[in-house]
């Protein structure tokens, strides 16, 4: 008798019935793409949360497209009996709908459908350009207060509209999100984007001294992303973007990384081009203040790696002297003119405010206190760049 | 009592003090000590366990000095019965509160990040009832599930921030004093320590018990030291990770460097599940000991061994308590109230009795 009641009780207080969703009652969503709704696309707006109209007055105009990739478990199949070769397209549900707010929207999209919205298996957050630009401080409020949603998935920017990017269809993959959340976790490994995935990005948003970035992507042929470098912001909205060669000099700058990107590099009154890549860079940032006014200089080390010659065959090496002489003068000139851009942008997306504040807290703490301060500092500061480059090998060939 | 049976040993009373002093707040200490320090937070919780540290010391030294008696029983001796039954009356309501409090906050962080639409008192409930169930064993059984527990919650907590230390930024953690210092700020930050961790009075209800209490001093010591280098490297790689702007936007900063860590190779995608199990079982001791406080403290104090009584009646003081605040924000509010104005000065209360001891010339036979 007692240990039925104990049974009974168990049953009820350790099952957690109340949250329990089969798997094919959930409309797990894989990417959300976020763009700006236009005035025509608010005409239908399904007025969910609210009477038609009845949105806060001064809060109604930044109005939100959202576009999710939804992928249902039993109602959509997913193994090889989907029909092989069919691409995504028919694999997964991609749906849109508009909204005031994120929230909004995603109410608006709740109530056009019969399983419950999941964002624990979000891979990606696309937004467009213009979003960003606009800033994405009201964006991320309901992706950092769902404790649904993965601080390791990737939020990117798209030129074009957001939405293009989730109906991209790879061939190779049933579910386009998944292939794209791929390629950006590969991009990272192989050192072409910075480990800047969603926490991170929250993080360098909300700490002082220090601008984000995220990755800026472009589809093509509307089956596969092509990484078109970083978009870096100022605070909470995108200022510009940066190519991928300057990606890679930027996160070397920025912290050790492995170096992903190959530059072209002549030799004066010398034939030929070297495909010169780095293999690791290790930055030291090194700050002074002098007169009462910060200065930085960034040593770079890398380690780099001749991967191609053209009609030159001559590597040898004095040569090399001379091409890691050449690199380095390229690099400098490539990292000085990036750091001149953002300093005129005013983003500090190197982080060197932040290790301002940390190392000289009495100046900052006295001369600085907020972030649109530290912008007009930095904007004036005396940034130098030095690298040093180091050819450790040619691959298999000595010639 | 039956004193035969229960014998504890140093081991075990250190990992007593470990398993019970990493509990509820693990998750959202950081936020708090952050809140005066900034990110100095590191720093202050040094000074935070030095503060404690005196705190644990007089207890052992008065319960050296009565090794026969457990706090409710030296009460009396030292301070006179109606004064010292008062005193023990104090620390029971105190230890039911926040029993009660505790579990709420448990059960808004299971609601938070989980379970959000299983009614809040569902969890409560549970919690309760397992500890209700648990909290009637002899010394010798609590003290060896305190000894199961404590590896499977320090091994995956570890484990999750050797993997955090990808993320961390030296830039985050210093200046080590934090921005703009006050002394007053600085110290406050730094009693957020011995507020959250003064739980450690538990010990005062087993040395008793133990095989040698005389050496207790020993035990009780480093596992406090072992706790409190674990909440050290907690805070400090929060903190590094975070930086205090980022923590000061979130109520459980540990949960969510949970959330943030991905495992190399990506063998498990969500770790923060692995993190909030064991810290479910580190509640779990938490509680164990503030309900073995009340039952036991009840009993010897009334002179009633009925522990099994007490323990189901106190369970429903405990869970009225529990749903007493009415949101997260409330919760906080008391917890906060209860400990800054109750649980820290208890740290000051063993030497307090100490003093009178040699005055009045007290002292436990044997």
């Amino acid at each position: 008798m007692k240990k039925s009641i104990i049974y009974v009780g168990l049953l009820v207080f350790i099952s957690g019935c109340w949250d329990r969703y089969e798997i094919e009652e959930r409309a797990n969503i894989l990417g959300i793409a976020i763009d700006i709704a236009e005035e025509e696309d608010m005409k239908d707006e399904p007025n969910v949360s609210h009477r038609q109209g009845e949105f806060p007055e001064g809060y109604e105009q930044n109005s939100v497209k959202i576009t999710a990739q939804i992928s249902l478990p039993g109602k959509i199949k997913l193994g090889p009996e989907g029909g092989g070769g069919e691409g995504s397209q028919k694999t997964s549900w991609t749906l849109e709908t508009v909204g005031h707010t994120v929230k909004d929207a995603m109410a608006n999209l709740q109530q056009q459908l019969a399983e419950k919205l999941y964002l624990g298996h979000v891979q990606i957050i696309v937004i467009s350009e213009e979003i960003a630009k606009r800033g994405v401080e009201e964006i991320n409020d309901y992706f950092r207060r769902s404790p649904e949603v993965r601080r390791t998935a990737w939020m990117i920017v798209n030129g074009g509209d957001a939405k293009k990017v989730l109906e991209a269809a790879p061939p190779v993959e049933n579910v386009s999100s998944l292939y794209l959340s791929n390629t950006l976790d590969n991009a990272v490994r192989f050192g072409k984007l910075p480990r800047e995935y969603l926490g991170k990005y929250w993080i360098n948003l909300s700490s002082e001294g220090i601008d984000p970035v995220l990755p800026a992507v472009q589809v093509i042929n509307n089956d596969r992303l092509l990484i078109e470098g970083v978009a870096y912001f100022k605070e909470d909205k995108m200022i510009g973007k940066i190519s991928p060669i300057e990606s890679g000099v930027f996160m070397g700058m920025r912290g050790k990384t492995p170096g992903g990107y190959s530059i072209p590099m002549t030799l004066p009154n010398e034939n030929g081009v070297f495909m010169v890549k780095a293999t690791t860079q290790k930055p030291k940032i090194n700050l002074r203040m002098e007169n009462g006014k910060p200065d930085a200089e960034i040593k770079v080390t890398v380690d780099a790696t001749v991967e191609e010659e053209v009609d030159s065959n001559q590597l040898k090496a004095p040569m090399i002297e001379k091409l890691e002489k050449e690199t380095m003068k390229k690099a400098n000139q490539i990292a000085s003119e990036l750091i001149e851009k953002l300093q005129s942008d005013g983003s500090d997306i190197f982080g060197i405010g932040a290790r301002i504040r940390a190392k000289y807290a009495s100046y900052w703490d006295r001369e600085v206190k907020s972030d649109e301060r530290w912008a007009e500092i930095y904007k004036e500061m005396d940034i130098r760049v030095d690298y040093d480059i180091n050819i450790t090998d040619t691959g298999m060939e000595w010639k | 009592m039956n004193k035969q049976r229960d014998k504890v040993t140093n081991l075990q009373l250190s990992f007593i003090v470990i398993s019970t002093m990493i509990g509820v707040s693990l998750l959202s200490l950081t936020r708090f000590i952050v809140e005066y320090s900034g990110s100095g937070a590191p720093f202050a919780t040094l000074v935070g366990i030095v503060i404690g540290l005196i705190g644990i010391v007089g207890l052992v030294l008065v319960g050296k000095r009565f090794p026969t008696k457990t706090i409710i029983g030296y009460n009396e001796i030292i301070l006179g019965k109606s004064f010292g039954r008062m005193m023990s009356v104090f620390i029971i309501l105190l230890f039911i509160i926040l029993a009660g409090l505790e579990t709420r906050q448990y059960a808004e962080a299971i609601k938070g990040s989980i379970l959000s639409e299983t009614p809040i008192q569902v969890a409560i409930i549970a919690m309760i009832l397992l500890c209700m169930t648990t909290s009637y064993q002899s010394v010798a059984t609590f003290a060896y599930i305190h000894f199961f527990y404590v590896p499977l919650i320090l091994i995956p907590i570890l484990l999750i921030l050797v993997f955090a230390f990808r993320d961390a930024e030296m830039y985050h953690v210093t200046p080590f004093l934090g921005h703009e210092p006050s002394i007053k700020e600085f110290i406050n930050g730094a009693l957020v320590l011995p507020q959250a961790l003064g739980n450690f009075l538990v010990i005062a209800m087993v040395i008793p018990f133990m095989k040698e209490p005389m050496k207790s001093m020993k035990g009780a010591v480093w596992g406090y030291l072992i706790a409190g280098l674990i909440i050290f490297i907690v805070v400090t790689m929060t903190v590094a990770v975070f930086g205090d702007k980022e923590i000061m936007q979130m109520f459980w900063p540990t949960l969510i460097l949970g959330r943030m860590i991905q495992v190399p190779t990506e063998i498990l995608s969500r770790i923060d599940a692995i993190l909030l199990i064991s810290w479910i079982y580190a509640v779990f001791t938490t509680l164990l000991s503030y309900y073995f406080i009340i039952v036991r403290g009840i009993c010897e104090l009334f002179r009633f061994h009925h522990y099994r009584l007490i323990s189901v009646l106190a369970a429903p003081i405990v869970f009225i308590i529990a749903i007493l605040p009415d949101d997260i924000f409330h919760m906080y509010d008391y917890i906060l109230l209860v400990t800054k104005f109750a649980l820290l000065p208890l740290l000051v209360y063993p030497f307090m009795l100490l003093v009178v001891a040699a005055i009045r010339r007290k002292k436990g036979h044997e």
